[in-house]
């Protein structure tokens, strides 16, 4: 079937993006910031 | 008088640049869009979005006029903690731009559901359809109460005419303009809501004493527990931890950005597959530090009323009912100690703020300060008992009007406008996202799958009729809203119950193939029982429904799929 054809070939060849990196890089420096934000005023 | 009523009549400046800014934003959303001509235009804005307007329409539709009235009081009263509830948005945005987007716009599809049709059958479609018209519906309906409750409240305006004139300017550009004129509106309505917020932080740190620098007014902050970000305890009953945020909140954004319509429609309306994955790429790059910012807003406010006399309720309607009853004499007592302890607190505080270093002096005055908070805080909750006794039915949590409170008595003229125009907008745009994907899921997964070959004109024609008549049902539903107690959380708490499941279907539909449709549809019944049950008996904070959910959707199709051998049932027909 032809919507399985496409669905397996996206999953087959997840395509990962240096933007993607990026994004999970931001959120654990963001989660770092608040660490040594809340280590401060603790 | 109490003084938060003493500015419900606004200023001519606020009205003009508060009414100039919603006409603006409803007559460009209709011109702009006014070449509309087939369906690809009306539902997917002629697909040629880039990904700032993607970005930015994602990032309005999640905020609404709510996220500007609660958050700064949630971090007035609890601190920055909330902030840990987006935690896990970042990580649903690479997972959709790697899985679902590549999906829906191979297939071309005009929503969500359209795919779960070709992978199962027309029964798991319309039954995902249905749960999404069920819960967003109510949505639509709530996004436009919610403002228009504490406005009321502390503007004295009509509840009803406010629901009628906030639905009908929404009514307007979404019915005419379709997906475009919610995406272009958008990008208005969020740049009157940053410049909003940023002139308010600036003006919050221009009213605090001279003495007390953005750094200083951090330390009080800290020193009044008001900057604990994270939170790494395991505890059940506290809602925002980091693990909460990092697990539940993922499976929360997965669902509402992956699944459902109203956020669905914004990126497929992306001119390429990689302006869909940028716009929701800005989002998670965005999304945690403007929570950050709006929650720092509230924790400002929290500084200035350390400086200045704070109200002792910030509802004004509790506040009338109370000092409406025989316990109005009470009331006035526990004001006339909160104001003496308001007095003690700002000399404190100036006290504090001189000592640079870290001698026992200010030790002695920051154990001082925190008796002097404690004991508001006991006052705060006295006077809620008094308005309890005074109206059993009252709502006693005032969270939701600290910032308004803030913006009506702090702000100067012309601004004030403006901070409403913020609010009003954010509403606006809500509730335009879930109109427009409201009308489009009626017209693409329940008219157009049944009533087949008709011109594109008719189906324009029938998106239109279909997202005015969902638009005529939010404000009957903002009107009658006023009727029932907690209505808001109880919205949160239905999109929690159904998200998982549907989320779970589509994780089957795109990572299990050998599950058929019977086996999916089964499960989803089943689960679809088993989460209401668990709501229903109280066992865990319903954030975590999202994860159960799909879990259990996922489980039970693979186990009747393996072990009971279910047919396709296009297979078996």
């Amino acid at each position: 079937m032809e919507e399985t054809d496409i669905v397996e070939k996206v999953r087959d060849k997840f395509v990962w993006r240096k933007k993607y990196t990026l994004v999970l890089l931001a959120n654990a420096f963001y989660i770092y910031l608040f660490y040594l934000l809340t280590q401060h005023y603790a | 008088m109490h003084n938060f009523l003493a500015l419900s009549t606004l200023h001519k400046y606020d009205w003009w640049i508060l009414c100039g800014t919603l006409i603006f934003i409803v007559f460009y959303g209709v011109y702009k869009t006014r070449k509309n001509k087939n369906v690809t235009d009306y539902l997917k804005g002629g697909n040629d979005a880039r990904w700032w307007t993607i970005g930015l329409s994602v990032m309005a539709t999640q905020a609404s006029a709510i996220t500007f009235l609660s958050t700064p009081g949630q971090a007035f009263h609890d601190g920055m903690g909330f902030v840990q509830f987006y935690f896990g948005l970042p990580i649903a945005m690479v997972i959709i731009c790697l899985v679902f987007i590549p999906i829906y716009h191979k297939l071309k599809v005009f929503t969500a559901y359209e795919y779960l049709e070709g992978r199962f059958d027309i029964k798991t479609r319309t039954l995902a359809a249905l749960l999404f018209l069920t819960q967003r519906g109510i949505g639509a309906g709530i996004t436009i109460f919610a403002p228009s409750i504490i406005l009321s409240a502390v503007l004295g305006w009509n509840l009803l005419y406010l629901n009628i004139i906030i639905g009908i300017l929404v009514i307007i550009y979404t019915v005419s303009g379709g997906t475009k004129a919610v995406s272009v509106t958008q990008k208005q309505q969020m740049a009157v809501i940053f410049l909003g917020l940023f002139v308010t932080f600036l003006l919050i740190l221009n009213y605090l004493p001279l003495d007390i620098s953005f750094s200083k007014a951090l330390d009080i902050a800290g020193a009044n527990d008001k900057m604990k970000v994270l939170d790494f305890s395991f505890d059940w009953e506290n809602r925002y931890t980091f693990w909460s945020g990092i697990i539940g909140g993922t499976f929360l954004a997965l669902s509402y950005f992956g699944t459902d319509q109203s956020q669905v429609q914004r990126y497929l309306s992306g001119r390429s597959l990689k302006e869909s994955q940028m716009g929701l790429i800005f989002n998670g790059l965005l999304k945690v530090p403007m929570q950050f910012f709006i929650l720092l807003v509230g924790v400002m406010v929290f500084v200035f009323y350390q400086f200045n006399s704070s109200p002792l309720h910030f509802n004004p309607a509790a506040v009338n009912d109370v000092m409406a009853s025989e316990y109005a004499e009470q009331y006035q007592d526990l004001e006339t100690e909160k104001e003496a302890l308001d007095l003690q607190l700002a000399e404190k505080q100036i006290s504090y703020a001189k000592i640079n270093d870290t001698s026992e002096e200010k030790e002695q005055l920051l154990e001082e300060i925190k008796i002097i908070n404690i004991t508001k805080d006991e006052l705060r909750e006295q006077s809620k008992e008094l308005i309890k006794q005074a109206n059993p039915d009252a709502e006693t949590n005032d969270k939701d009007y600290v910032f308004i409170h803030f913006i009506l008595n702090q702000l100067p003229r012309g601004l004030i406008g403006l901070l409403l125009a913020v609010i009003l907008s954010a509403a606006m745009s809500s509730t335009a996202s879930e109109l427009n994907a409201l009308g489009s899921t009626t017209t693409i997964d329940l008219y157009k799958r049944n009533i087949q070959g008709r011109t594109e004109k008719h189906y324009v024609r029938a998106s239109k009729w279909f997202t005015l008549l969902w638009g005529v049902i939010a404000i009957l539903v903002a009107c009658i809203a006023n009727l029932f107690e907690n209505l808001i959380e109880l919205v949160n708490i239905i999109g929690s119950i159904f998200y998982g499941n549907v989320l779970g279907i589509f994780l089957l539909a795109f990572f299990v193939k050998f599950v058929k449709s019977k086996a999916v549809f089964i499960a989803a019944l089943i689960t679809q029982a088993i989460i209401i049950y668990v709501w229903w008996i109280d066992v865990m904070p319903y954030l975590w429904l999202n994860l159960v959910g799909c879990a259990l959707v996922m489980g039970i199709a693979i186990f009747l799929q393996v072990f009971i051998g279910m047919p396709s049932q296009k297979k078996a027909s």
